[in-house]
């Protein structure tokens, strides 16, 4: 009976030994979180051209996103890119290109990280003898 | 003395106790990558080309160390790639070429350090 007595006293110690470890790893930050500074970068661009008979028409956007943190917020790169062209006669040339590079590099742990490129290019002609060209190239890398 | 031992004592033990939970793992750093892509042509008559070149390169390289329990999925990363490209050429006419090239790499590399409890 003693000897009971004395085993849920010492369950008791533990449980509360327990507790309050748990209430000091919180003080000390390893539970919750530090402060974070959160990063954002985004750029945007809309280009758009006509042109007609015997025209050049060149249309390049290039867009770059460079991100260095320590790592203790999170972040997001958006990258919009939009580029329309339109001829009329003939020997026409539209060349459209689009260019996204993207690059993070971090140092340190609890980061979410959110990339997004999107680009679109559009072109008409009408009329004989026409050309265009699109091209776009997007890169992403993540450290 | 005593009650400082104590004290002592149960820090170390509430510290255990929350690593045995998995508390002081390391929180979730996942990364998303949305890559997306559209080309139009719409041309209309004789002798008319059209040339749609699409490049996406996607990549995350990363060092983890995670020290949570297994199956915990509330600190494991989960990292997303994707990409889409939409390439559209519309001719209307005779003697017309349409030339369409689409290439995308995604490429995810990890470097773990995972001590799990069983």
């Amino acid at each position: 009976m003693v000897h009971t007595t004395s085993t849920k006293t010492e369950v008791m110690r533990i449980f509360s030994t327990g507790l309050l470890g748990l209430v000091a790893a919180t003080s000390i930050g390893f539970i919750t979180p530090s402060v974070r500074a959160d990063v954002t970068s985004r750029s945007s661009s809309s280009n758009s051209a006509t042109a007609s008979d015997g025209s050049s028409v060149n249309q390049t956007t290039r867009q770059t996103n460079i991100i260095r943190s320590d790592g203790t917020g999170n972040h997001t790169s958006t990258q919009d890119s939009r580029v329309s062209g339109s001829a009329s006669g003939e020997n026409n040339r539209i060349d459209q290109q689009i260019n996204q590079y993207s690059d993070r590099d971090r140092r340190g742990d609890s980061t979410n990280s959110v990339t997004r490129q999107n680009a679109q290019s559009d072109a008409v002609t009408n009329g004989a003898d026409n050309r265009i060209q699109h091209q776009i190239d997007q890169f992403i890398r993540r450290r | 003395m005593t009650t400082i031992k104590s004290t002592v004592k149960a820090g170390l033990v509430g510290i255990i106790a929350a690593a045995g939970f998995g508390l002081l793992a390391l929180p979730a750093k996942a990364d998303e990558i949305n890559q997306d892509s559209v080309q139009t042509t719409i041309q209309e008559g004789v002798g008319n080309t059209s040339v749609q070149q699409s490049t996406q390169n996607a990549e995350i390289d990363k060092s983890e160390r995670r020290f949570g329990r297994r199956g915990d999925a509330g600190r494991s990363s989960r990292d997303v790639i994707n990409q889409t490209s939409d390439q559209l050429t519309d001719q209307f006419g005779n003697g017309n070429t349409s030339v369409n090239q689409n290439t995308q790499d995604a490429r995810i590399r990890r470097d773990r350090d995972v001590f799990n409890r069983r």
